[in-house]
């Protein structure tokens, strides 16, 4: 893993760790964190640690760690998981609601 | 366990102490009304036949009695400097070596006796074969507390009295050969007896034990709560062995489901129980959130799938409430044996450096060989400064309150019954014998 992927990659974790935190729904905070283990299961156990992120509104979470996901594609994630990522993140953004 | 061995023992014992007129009871001569239906050489060998049996008897009291004082030497010991405890096994050893007889065989065990006093002997033979298993295993040496140990070497100690007494009574079948020293054997028994009854009996020691091994529920998915106890004890049984960090994420993920799931459709039908699991469940979503960085290799994924089939199930339940409350309290106890064991797993981890901590400080490893240089990972121990909560949590949070044991029904019951039999008289009511 060179240091691009793993700068995007701790930035999809940290951004879907930060929305599984602020989730306004129980079904929602476990979606996300079931993204957060896919995308752990898919790189094995050699990946970057969470950093904490500043208190961003929900829309703004959901949109980097979108576009973070997006990026892994670039850094040799086959596209398949890639959208089954999204897929999953979508699911749970859809269950996030007041 | 010990607790079913002992007692099947002391019932049988307690069966043959009530028996006179032993001549008799083996098809001897005794009354003019009833007639002589073997011969002095077949009696003979039934006498031989349950000195094989009581030899079993014998060996499981040596075993009692060195399970209560594993400690003992008696390698230079006299009368005098032994202690009560130490003389009786003295006295058992001399007693067991000093027979001609051998211990019954397998066949011998699980062939039923046409005469009744013989399948006394049989089962009391049985109980001692199995209750081995106890006194090696869990209500071994190692796992006792000093009262319960008491409570072993009284129980033993009582036995021996009862075959001492019974030796005694069989003195007159042909052939009979008597215990070694059966007065000495015979007074070792009482003053150790004494000895140990002078403490109050802990009788929690009678679940303790052989056990046989758990089996999963295997087959179809069963419908509704009975299918998420189904996968929640699968899950059970994988945890005795440690999971790796990613299926313990995965598991913790598990039972924040599961018991949100299950607290929200019992609100109405118990409230107490509800509170418990919701709390469970927060305290399961600050672990998820405390490992999100866990990482370690070592250990079985096998619990991940059992966690996830068991949230899946929970998530797939009816909207109506739960309102089977015998399935609830599995439920709630199933409940207590994970928390204990994912307790014990991270602390087992932790402590043994299996589980590490991801530290947020992604940077390139310049000394690596090659043009491309790729990341350098870092991973501390939990126990270094870069703490996390997860200890904390586990600790004060999810474990759950110890249990305390409960001496099972009966056992006083058992043993009181045991000791009238031995101090019966002929003609005395004859009370029945619990089991």
């Amino acid at each position: 893993m060179l240091l691009a992927h793993a700068v995007t990659l701790a930035e999809v974790r940290s951004y879907l760790a930060a929305l599984a935190d602020q989730a306004l729904t129980f079904d929602a905070s476990v979606e996300y964190e079931r993204v957060l283990l896919q995308v752990d299961f898919m790189h094995g156990d050699f990946i970057p640690g969470i950093t904490h992120i500043p208190a961003y509104s929900r829309d703004v979470l959901f949109d980097v760690a979108y576009a973070a996901i997006e990026e892994l594609a670039e850094h040799g994630v086959d596209l398949l998981s890639v959208e089954l990522l999204l897929d999953m993140l979508e699911v749970a953004w859809a269950k996030d609601l007041p | 366990m010990y607790g079913e061995n002992s007692s099947h023992l002391r019932h049988a014992l307690g069966v043959l102490a009530r028996e006179h007129r032993i001549q008799q009871r083996l098809g001897g001569k005794g009354t003019h009304t009833v007639p002589e239906t073997t011969t002095v050489e077949e009696r003979e060998e039934l006498g031989k036949q349950i000195r094989r049996y009581r030899q079993c008897v014998l060996a499981w009291s040596l075993q009692g009695v060195g399970a209560a004082n594993p400690r003992i030497n008696l390698e230079g010991t006299t009368g005098r400097s032994r202690g009560p405890v130490e003389e009786l096994r003295y006295r058992l050893t001399e007693a067991l070596s000093a027979s001609s007889a051998e211990l019954a065989h397998g066949e011998e065990l699980i062939t039923e006796q046409p005469f009744a006093t013989v399948e006394s002997w049989r089962q009391a033979a049985r109980a001692a074969v199995l209750g081995e298993h106890d006194l090696s295993g869990g209500a071994g040496p190692v796992g006792l507390s000093e009262q319960q140990r008491m409570t072993v070497l009284k129980d033993a100690a009582d036995i021996v009295r009862g075959l001492v007494a019974l030796d005694r009574r069989y003195e007159g079948v042909p052939g009979w050969e008597r215990l070694l020293n059966q007065g000495r054997l015979g007074r070792a028994a009482e003053a150790c007896a004494a000895h140990a009854g002078c403490d109050e009996a802990d009788y929690t020691v009678d679940q303790l034990g052989w056990r046989p091994i758990p089996r999963p529920m295997d087959g179809p998915a069963m419908p509704g709560l009975a299918g998420v106890l189904q996968a929640q004890y699968k899950l059970l049984l994988h945890l005795i062995e440690l999971p790796d960090a990613r299926s313990l994420r995965v598991v913790m993920d598990s039972q924040r489901v599961v018991a949100h799931e299950a607290a929200t459709r019992i609100g109405d039908v118990e409230p107490e129980l509800a509170a418990r699991w919701i709390i469970r469940m927060q305290t399961y979503r600050r672990l998820v959130q405390e490992t999100r960085d866990l990482g370690g290799i070592l250990g079985k994924p096998d619990a991940a799938s059992q966690g996830a089939i068991a949230a899946g199930r929970a998530e797939k339940l009816g909207r109506e409430p739960l309102t089977d409350t015998n399935q609830l309290r599995q439920l709630d106890r199933i409940f207590s044996h994970i928390d204990e064991r994912v307790c014990a797993a991270v602390e087992h981890g932790i402590k043994e450096r299996l589980y590490f901590l991801r530290v947020p400080f992604p940077r390139v490893d310049d000394r690596s060989p090659g043009m491309v240089k790729g990341l350098r990972h870092r991973y501390v121990p939990i126990t270094s400064p870069v703490q996390t909560d997860v200890l904390s949590i586990v600790r004060h949070e999810l474990r759950p309150a110890p249990i305390k044991p409960a001496p099972p029904r009966g056992a006083a019951q058992s043993r009181l019954d045991f000791e009238a039999a031995l101090r019966h008289r002929p003609g005395d009511p004859h009370p029945p014998m619990a089991l």
